[in-house]
């Protein structure tokens, strides 16, 4: 670079500076900026969001590897004793509600409305409420279902279903549209329940409520945890 | 070659302590006129290696650069073309071109040295 200073004239000398300097000054606003964007709100939301999806994906799966384990280990206790009360507990399960059953019964699909609107029509009315689901479970679990679940929520004896903003919290779990309820029982005695209904008839012209039996359905078991703070076994 | 040192760090120092910074909304531009301007600086450096340097031709090159890149982003974004990926290819490339170019020369000088002080040693 010894020719700078013999081939170039001073003035050009002088350009060449205010040229780096201008040169630096970008740079070093550059580096600002993108240290400033790096720092915005969003951009840390969303790797603290990120960082909490991925926490609890592995934690899930660790627990569904635990609860895999103890399972295993709880079939392989020594039989003599243990045999009886395994066979007993088997039964109670199933009357709980914490194991899946197959059998005949129907599936329910209900679906916020899939039509245009009518002039004016309140957009309350084209929404599927914790209230329809409600009673599709009880006329389901009236008509003689045996078994009934929610987009796989099993319906036992401690099941809430209500309303929590957009969406229904079952279970404590929130759902969204569609709901499906599947329901083991007699498929002709739970469609017959749902067809007669006036209030499922009503809300079809609504929203979209379809049924069909079905041969082979699998209702799955309740996996939450029941917590009995504040009952306790009576004394008989 | 002091000046060069001198007008780089005069800016850093100004652009860091300037009170406002550059909108948000420039970023991208500003970022690839940058990549231009480090283009030129480094063929700069190799002109200079070479002997070759014109100061006269490095700051039209660099100013041109850098404004021209700047602008065909901004093309690039009203025509729904990424040409920024285009600048950002063909500068990269010729960065990395130029960064060997100088390795070599320095290492030929290096040698040429070594076998200067070896023979006036001898």
């Amino acid at each position: 670079m010894g020719r700078l200073a013999m081939g170039g004239s001073w003035r050009w000398g002088l350009i060449l500076g205010m040229v780096c300097m201008v040169l630096g000054m970008g740079l070093s606003q550059q580096l600002r900026l993108v240290s400033q964007l790096n720092n915005t709100t969003r951009v840390q939301q969303g790797r603290i969001l990120t960082f909490l999806v991925t926490r609890t994906v592995e934690q899930n799966q660790s627990l569904r590897n635990q609860i895999a384990n103890l399972l295993n280990r709880v079939n392989n206790l020594p039989s003599p004793m243990v045999t009886p009360m395994a066979e007993k507990l088997a039964v109670i399960r199933r009357m709980a509600g914490l194991t899946s059953v197959e059998g005949p019964g129907v599936e329910v699909i209900l679906h916020d409305a899939v039509k245009p609107s009518y002039p004016g029509e309140p957009s309350v009315y084209q929404l599927v409420h914790d209230q329809y689901v409600l009673h599709v479970v009880a006329l389901l679990s009236a008509a003689g279902a045996t078994a009934i679940s929610i987009d796989g929520q099993r319906y036992v004896s401690t099941t809430s279903i209500f309303c929590a903003g957009p969406t229904i919290r079952i279970n404590g779990i929130n759902y969204g549209a569609p709901y499906v309820v599947l329901a083991v029982g007699a498929p002709q005695a739970l469609l017959t329940a749902l067809a007669d209904d006036p209030d499922v008839q009503g809300w079809s012209q609504l929203v979209s409520i379809s049924y069909r039996a079905e041969n082979r359905l699998k209702v799955v078991g309740y996996r939450g945890q029941v917590q009995f703070n504040n009952a306790r076994p009576a004394k008989i | 070659m002091w000046i060069v040192v001198v007008g780089l760090l005069v800016g850093i120092v100004i652009g860091l302590e300037f009170p406002i910074i550059v909108p948000l909304a420039f970023a991208q531009y500003l970022s690839i006129a940058l990549l231009a301007a480090l283009d030129t600086v480094f063929g700069g450096a190799r002109a200079g290696l070479q002997g070759k340097f014109v100061p006269a031709t490095f700051v039209t090159g660099l100013l041109t650069n850098a404004i021209l890149a700047g602008l065909l982003t901004y093309l690039g974004n009203k025509l729904g073309v990424p040409l920024y990926y285009a600048a950002l290819f063909a500068f990269g490339y010729r960065i990395f071109q130029n960064l060997g170019t100088i390795r070599h020369l320095l290492i030929d000088r290096w040698i040429k040295s070594r076998s200067k002080l070896h023979q006036s040693s001898l």
